[in-house]
Formats: structure tokens, sequence, C-alpha cells
């Protein structure tokens, strides 16, 4: 059993920030019990989100979706990354989707990036490759998004030109790999 | 091993949701004040990736892997996208990286 070295999320966040920051260097151990509770974290379960135009016309749990409405985070970012668009295989359900970011956080082959998104919001990036994740309009890579400021995950999905995408962002600034994936 | 099915529906599902988002976005702008800094982070990430799916669709217009249908539907999208750029400017969303003159 290991010890204990990381007692919540607040703390995970704290130790996030310094390592971010360069003033703290995570031991696996450190790190593995942080992306436990980052695991833990789920999407916010408010505000709502807008459902945007890509789940326009979508029936979900009997009703047909305009881009105006809101619904839960998770549902939004199901809807969009499982059901719209196939990224994940077809039949995922809602909690397939979740267990699947879970998963994807605390596999120790993910990779682990820490940003400063627009220079202001720290997010941690979790990304490994997607191998069984990976549906009929799927790509490589499983992209999960945690927001330090908010203690939730933001977005989870496959983007279409992997690491590139998120190395390469102009706006993420201050990248630090605190692991890099296998 | 994909198929000429799997890309002509890939293909298909990539205008739709890019369409779909361009033809959002004045209703996004018109409550883009309200929506907290998360939001707006999100709208940003998965933009960005729609326009990196694009370029996906560009590929496939320039290697003649679209039918006629598709091909049509991909220079409107353009067109739309073309008209959209003040707005994705104002809402800080990046702007296509693909030309939107073919």
């Amino acid at each position: 059993m290991d010890e204990v070295v990381i007692r919540d999320l607040d703390e995970a966040n704290n130790a996030i920030l310094e390592a971010a920051t360069g003033t703290r260097e995570l031991t696996s151990l450190e790190l593995r019990q942080i992306l436990g509770y980052v695991a833990m974290a789920g999407f916010a379960p408010a505000p709502l989100a807008l459902a945007g135009g890509r789940l326009t016309g979508i029936t979900w749990q009997g009703r047909v979706l305009r881009g105006s409405d809101r619904l839960p985070s998770a549902e939004v970012h199901y809807l969009r990354h499982v059901i719209a668009r196939r990224e994940w295989p077809v039949g995922t359900t809602l909690n397939d989707y979740l267990d699947s970011i879970r998963s994807v956080i605390t596999d120790p082959s993910s990779g682990v990036l820490t940003s400063h998104l627009h220079n202001q919001h720290w997010q941690v990036t979790v990304v490994r490759q997607s191998g069984a994740a990976r549906g009929p309009e799927g790509y490589a890579w499983v992209m999960v998004e945690y927001r330090v400021a908010i203690k939730h995950w933001v977005t989870a999905f496959q983007p279409a030109q992997g690491l590139n995408a998120i190395v390469q962002d102009p706006e993420r600034q201050h990248q630090r790999w605190l692991r890099q994936p296998i | 091993m994909a198929t000429t099915a799997d890309l002509t529906r890939r293909i298909d599902v990539g205008l739709r949701e890019i369409g779909a988002e361009a033809d959002f976005l004045p209703e996004l702008a018109a409550g883009w004040a309200g929506e907290s800094a998360a939001e707006r982070d999100v709208w940003y990430l998965e933009w960005r990736e729609l326009v990196g799916r694009l370029e996906e669709l560009e590929r496939s217009y320039r290697a003649g892997a679209m039918t006629a249908e598709q091909r049509g539907r991909y220079r409107e999208l353009l067109e739309k996208l073309r008209a959209s750029l003040p707005l994705l400017e104002r809402l800080g969303l990046p702007s296509p990286t693909v030309s939107l003159v073919i």
C-alpha cells in the first residue's frame, strides 16, 4: 500500500501549480495520487453548458435539441464527441465515456502537460493513445483537459492533429510535461 | 483499413459539424459576455479542434476524395467561414488555417 502524500484535490491543485511553475518536482507517487484526484473531479455540474450548433437537431432524453439549449457539461461533451461525431466506439454510453476519461487520466502510459491558457488559467492536459477508445470517426489520441481554477474537467475529445494540436497551440503558454506520453 | 464509404462518411460529418457551429456563431456571440471564462476557453479549444478538422477536409478536397455534392458543400462552408471571420476575431476564436478562397 502506497503512503498517502497528497491528501485531497486542493492539495493536488497546489502541487500541480508548483510543478507547472517549476518550483516543485513531483515524484511518480505524488503524480499518481494527484491524477487519482483529477480522475475523480469529473465535469463541472454547473453552470450548464450551451449545446451549440453540433447538437442542433439531435434527440436527447426525449427532446430535440436546439443550439441554445443548456445541458450539463458532461452531456454536452458526450453528445458532441460520442454521438454527433463517433470519436468513441458505437454504443459508448455517457457512463462509458466518463469511465474512458477516468482511465486515460489514471493510465501510467498517459502524458501529462501543464500550460497557462491565454496566459490566464492553468490547465492540465492528459493525453493517451486512443487504442480501444477509438471509434469510426476517432483519431489516434485522446485528450482530457482539467482546469485547475474550477477543479473540474472542461473537455475530452480525440484531436484530429494529435499532440501537435496541443503543443503547437500559441495560446498555451509555459508548457511543461510532468510526464511524457508513451 | 478505411473504405471509400468510411471516408465519405467522415467528410460528411466534418462538413456538418463545422457548418453547424459556424451557423451558431451569431447566437454564441450574442451571449458571449454572459459565459464564464472557463466556458469561453472550452469554445476556444473546441473551435481550434474544428479548424484542425477543416484541414483534413481541405486535404480531401485537394485529393479529389469528395463527391461532387460534398465539393459543393465544402465551397459553401468556406464562404460561410469567410463571412464569419470578423465574428471569430471578436470572440477570440481561431481563424481557419486553410485558404478560404478556392
